[in-house]
């Protein structure tokens, strides 16, 4: 701060000095916080007995699965038609036996 | 930083926590003492946190003055500067009361940072902290109100 302050240094200084005497101030005291329990607290606990719970009643572990045979469902597949490979076999001739269309003219000649 | 050191600082800075937080209740004790103990709540609840990135003067006077302002807007009918009439008293005493009623003459951040500056001995750069002003917006008001304030002790005798 500059010298110039120094009229306003001597104000703020008195006027410190001043409220030293004069303001009381209070004592210390923090206040006293009661944290609030979170609900998670409680329902953690209640949440995991309930999931124990399910699992233990609801999974059925080791039993075996028995039904009725009223409400059984029982799928039949049949087949309608036999297999028959035949239409894949070809009726072509191979082109080993193949005969030219004039061939019988080629034999009459030679006759 | 854990509640035992927390709770050594408070205690530390807590005289000047007190003053402070009066100056931004217009020196209503009862007022002040209800902003300080908001203020402490704020820090104890952990809605006001120090993050270690100031002084922690610095911080707690941030926190006063915030919490202030929100007391001031919550109870406003007490607090007008007009309901003091400070203005038409024509002389003043040798006494305590006159250090406060110069200051309450001033405009309001004039006087917060005027305060700061020579009452709490915060730098400029500390006050723009504290106040969430800008450092230049401080200037002005610390240049501006350190000639309004030496107008006014000119015209008493103090």
């Amino acid at each position: 701060m500059k010298d110039e302050d120094k009229e306003l240094k001597e104000f703020f200084g008195q006027m410190r000095a001043s409220e030293a005497k004069e303001i009381e101030i209070p004592p210390f005291e923090l206040p006293q916080v009661k944290r609030k329990p979170s609900t998670v607290r409680y329902l953690l606990p209640l949440g995991s007995v309930a999931a124990a719970l399910f699992l233990f009643f609801g999974m059925d572990w080791g039993k075996e699965v028995v039904e009725s045979e009223e409400n059984m469902l029982v799928i039949t597949m049949t087949i309608e038609e036999p297999m028959n490979t035949d239409e894949f076999l070809s009726d072509e001739k191979s082109i080993t036996e193949w005969k030219s269309p004039s061939d019988i003219l080629i034999q009459e000649f030679e006759d | 930083m854990n509640n035992s050191t927390l709770e050594s600082l408070l205690k530390e800075h807590h005289t000047e926590a007190f003053l402070w937080a009066l100056q931004c209740c217009r020196y209503s004790e009862d007022d002040a003492k209800d902003v300080l103990q908001m203020s402490y709540l704020k820090i104890v609840e952990g809605k006001a946190r120090f993050k270690e990135q100031s002084a922690f003067k610095t911080w707690l006077f941030s926190v006063i003055r915030f919490t202030a302002i929100d007391f001031i807007k919550q109870h406003p009918t007490n607090r007008s500067l007009e309901g003091l009439e400070v203005a038409e008293e024509p002389e003043f005493e040798t006494t305590e009361t006159n250090y406060k009623q110069l200051l309450l003459q001033l405009p309001e951040r004039q006087r917060e940072v005027l305060l700061l500056a020579f009452y709490h001995q915060m730098t400029l750069t500390v006050i723009a902290e504290t106040t969430g002003l800008h450092i230049g917006t401080v200037r002005t008001h610390y240049e501006r109100g350190k000639a309004a304030l030496r107008k006014l002790i000119e015209t008493v005798e103090i």
